[in-house]
């Protein structure tokens, strides 16, 4: 599995912060990768989130952060690979999540690339 | 409508993507193209007359399944535990895989599948199911698609009787 601390290679690395409440609706969204209206309630719209948000929400605020590391969608404006982490917290007094979406698109190519050359070596072995 | 996630695990080039692939778009590629962190997608599917989304995680292929970030199973309802049936090394640490699978995610549902059973000569099928050291689900092929919606059907049906 690859590791966010590596550094980008490429220069891209943009994130995109996205606060939702509990209920799944957009609060707030930086907007750097792409837009979202606020109130919109976008768990569907994101397998990925949908089959953990359950879990989310169940968890305790101020627990561990759930990252996921070269997250490959093909989601229309997101289409490449991106590094997820999301925060359960309590923020005046309301439960929120916190998601950070990373583009980190460049960098995992070439690290896809570096790894196909080793699995299929390992393959032929 | 229930959703339930299921993950597709196992080590490199059993072709869990490939199966996910088959199941989600019935599509197959020859070319092996390395999984490098995780894709998900969902498909509804109808299981004894109910609807059921099923979301699907294709994982990095790991040697090891202590390997795979502890994230990754949270919220999972069933795993698809992958080997090839052609190659001995995908299922040598099956039986220490599946313990610890079990261990980290008690209650989950757990499928063990021999695939790509079309590269097998039938006559050499049993030797090979001899050799494995756990109780298979399935045998499947990804690439003509044998087996494949069972797996997941056979999953839904599960979770929808412990539901």
């Amino acid at each position: 599995m690859p590791d966010s601390n590596s550094g980008s290679a490429s220069g891209d690395g943009l994130c995109q912060l996205i606060r939702l409440n509990f209920s799944g609706a957009v609060i707030h969204s930086s907007n750097t990768l792409f837009a979202v209206p606020i109130d919109l309630n976008i768990v569907a719209t994101f397998p990925l989130l949908e089959s953990i948000f359950q879990s989310l929400i169940e968890s305790n605020t101020h627990s561990e952060a759930y990252e996921y590391f070269a997250v490959e969608t093909t989601f229309p404006g997101l289409d490449g690979f991106y590094d997820f982490r999301f925060v359960v917290l309590e923020e005046f007094g309301e439960n929120v999540i916190d998601w950070t979406i990373c583009d980190r698109t460049t960098y995992y190519r070439q690290i896809q690339a570096d790894q196909q050359k080793n699995n299929e070596a390992k393959l032929r072995n | 409508m229930l959703s339930k996630k299921i993950i597709l695990t196992g080590s490199l080039g059993v072709g869990k993507t490939s199966l996910f692939n088959q199941f989600l778009y019935q599509r197959f590629d020859e070319k092996y193209l390395t999984t490098i962190g995780v894709k998900v997608d969902k498909k509804t599917v109808m299981v004894n007359g109910r609807e059921l989304s099923l979301l699907v995680w294709d994982i990095a292929g790991e040697i090891k399944q202590d390997k795979v970030p502890r994230t990754y199973f949270l919220g999972s309802s069933a795993l698809i535990y992958v080997f090839d049936l052609t190659r001995p090394t995908t299922y040598s640490n099956m039986l220490e895989d599946l313990k610890y699978l079990k261990m980290i995610t008690p209650g989950v549902v757990i499928r063990v599948i021999g695939n790509k059973i079309d590269l097998v000569d039938l006559e050499k099928l049993n030797d090979i199911l001899d050799k494995v050291p756990a109780t298979i689900d399935f045998t499947t092929s990804a690439k003509t698609g044998e087996n494949v919606e069972n797996v997941f059907f056979s999953i839904g049906e599960e979770l929808l009787d412990n539901a």
